[in-house]
């Protein structure tokens, strides 16, 4: 079960997310994944169960808001949200794959024979909110070379002008896609698995994807509609945050009075591109207008120990051309070790918000 | 060690190299004068040598220098490493991290976790004003 955990662990964790944990939990190090698992397995008794423990609560919360792209929905009718959580409570979650091996990740050729429909894996419901857990089966695909040694001898005359033949393959992945209400008056979250720089595109379409499955499933349970609710446009917040004084913003994109489009990051954590010179001095002589922003915050976990939640609405410099384009409806949260990161997050954002 | 007696040593110890002393002081000027420096690159210090003293230094000149202006003794300058992956995105290093990749021959992929073997090719070296520059 332990090496399980930890081969799910390693598939959605990124290793630098992993490593805080492991510091601050003491568990054993590893000079990458594979010898950390082997140093982890090596454990005996007290020390084997307690880490077994802790990393079951880690790569819980890492399913729910680990490297997310997130999405806001307001209800736009008083008690729609009440209504949500009872038809969800009422569900029964269907016997599948992957909801009788969830949390852990599937074997590939499992996923492979799997719809791409999303699954419904799990409801988990504490104080605050209802989290309903989907799984979904995407695709990535990767241009592979195609070796002009294994083209047919009878062939060979019709590739003979190529240096180079590629070919695009498909590669399937299992993703774990949450939708979170709260029962406070909060947005409703939907929050897609959004590993590394995932196209905007695909963000899209695996959110559609998940909003057509939950009201799939809200009909089942009685709900008639979901025109209750509204997506909560997040490019204003982009000026917001570089106004305010949140966070290090370690990525902006913006374009100047004079015609120009930039692009600009910060290398370090703690560094802040509002007071970095060459911006300071640019931004004072020519008006700027943000349309993408990347920050992130520094919380004590131990001492020197820091994790460095990320907030990301990537914005694009044509969404300002006109006001009906201003329009952003997802933002990506990253390298979140807890729960609490994740909140805090949100938080600046519902601050912003209002 | 004040910029004054900084620069006495630096002449001293290459007072039969005069272009090299001079590219030396240059940036040592440089680092003294400039606020809000953290990141220098072999391209940019080999700019501030030139735009300074017209010297054009070879690449063995450039390393020499920083290998120079990094000893402990002087410390006008201090190494970094940066990772840089295949998204372009950078993650800093420490010493002991690149030491132990050294050691190891492979460092860990800062997302994946995966074991890169040939990894000298995407670690990016910086420089940054050692801790004993007064400026």
């Amino acid at each position: 079960m332990l090496a399980d955990l930890l081969n799910s662990i390693s598939v959605r964790t990124p290793y630098l997310v992993m490593n805080k944990l492991i510091s601050s939990k003491e568990l054993p190090t590893g000079h990458g994944y594979e010898k950390l698992k082997a140093n982890i397995l090596a454990l005996k008794g007290e020390a084997r169960i307690s880490a077994e423990q802790d990393l079951t609560s880690f790569y819980e919360e890492q399913i729910l808001v680990g490297e997310k792209a997130v999405v806001l929905l307001n209800q736009t009718v008083d008690g729609f949200r009440e209504s949500l959580i009872e038809a969800f409570r009422e569900l029964e979650i269907p016997e599948s794959t992957p909801q009788k091996i969830f949390p852990l990740y599937l074997p590939q050729a499992d996923l492979l024979s799997l719809e791409d429909t999303p699954y419904l894996c799990s409801m988990r419901e504490d104080e605050q909110y209802l989290n309903v857990i989907f799984s979904s089966k995407r695709f990535f695909t990767e241009r592979v070379e195609v070796p002009l040694s294994d083209i047919k001898e009878s062939e060979k005359d019709d590739y003979s002008g190529y240096d180079e033949i590629v070919a695009v393959r498909r590669h399937y992945q299992q993703f774990f896609d949450v939708v979170s209400i709260p029962k406070s008056d909060s947005p409703i979250e939907i929050r897609v698995d959004a590993p590394g720089l995932m196209p905007k595109a695909e963000i899209n379409r695996a959110v559609e994807q998940i909003e057509r499955e939950l009201w799939r499933l809200g009909k089942n349970a009685g709900l008639e509609t979901s025109t209750h609710l509204e997506k909560v446009n997040l490019f204003p917040l982009i000026d917001k945050i570089y106004e305010s004084s949140t966070g290090s913003i370690c990525e902006l994109g913006f374009v100047t009075d004079s015609g120009g489009i930039k692009t600009a990051r910060m290398r370090r954590i703690a560094d802040d591109l509002r007071n970095e010179a060459y911006h300071k001095a640019g931004s004072e002589s020519s008006e700027i207008v943000p349309f993408r922003i990347g920050v992130r915050w520094q919380r004590k976990m131990a001492d020197e120990l820091f994790s460095n939640p990320e907030l990301l609405i990537p914005g694009k410099f044509q969404q300002l051309s006109a006001p009906s384009k201003e329009k952003q409806y997802h933002c990506a949260v990253k390298r979140c070790v807890s729960l609490e990161d994740y909140r805090f997050v949100l938080d600046k954002i519902s601050q912003l918000i209002n | 060690m004040t910029p004054w007696v900084l620069k006495k040593v630096i002449e001293t110890d290459w007072a039969e190299q005069a272009e090299f002393c001079a590219a030396c002081l240059a940036v040592v000027d440089y680092v003294h004068s400039t606020q809000e420096l953290s990141h220098l690159t072999f391209g940019k210090i080999r700019r501030i040598v030139k735009n300074e003293t017209k010297i054009d230094l070879s690449e063995r000149d450039l390393v020499s220098l920083t290998a120079y202006l990094c000893r402990d003794d002087l410390s006008v300058l201090q190494v970094g490493f940066e990772f840089l992956d295949e998204n372009e995105e950078i993650f800093p290093l420490s010493k002991e991290d690149i030491s132990r990749a050294e050691r190891e021959r492979s460092l860990p992929h800062p997302i994946t976790g995966d074991m890169i073997e040939d990894f000298k090719d995407q670690i990016l070296i910086f420089f940054e004003p050692g801790e004993r520059i007064e400026r």
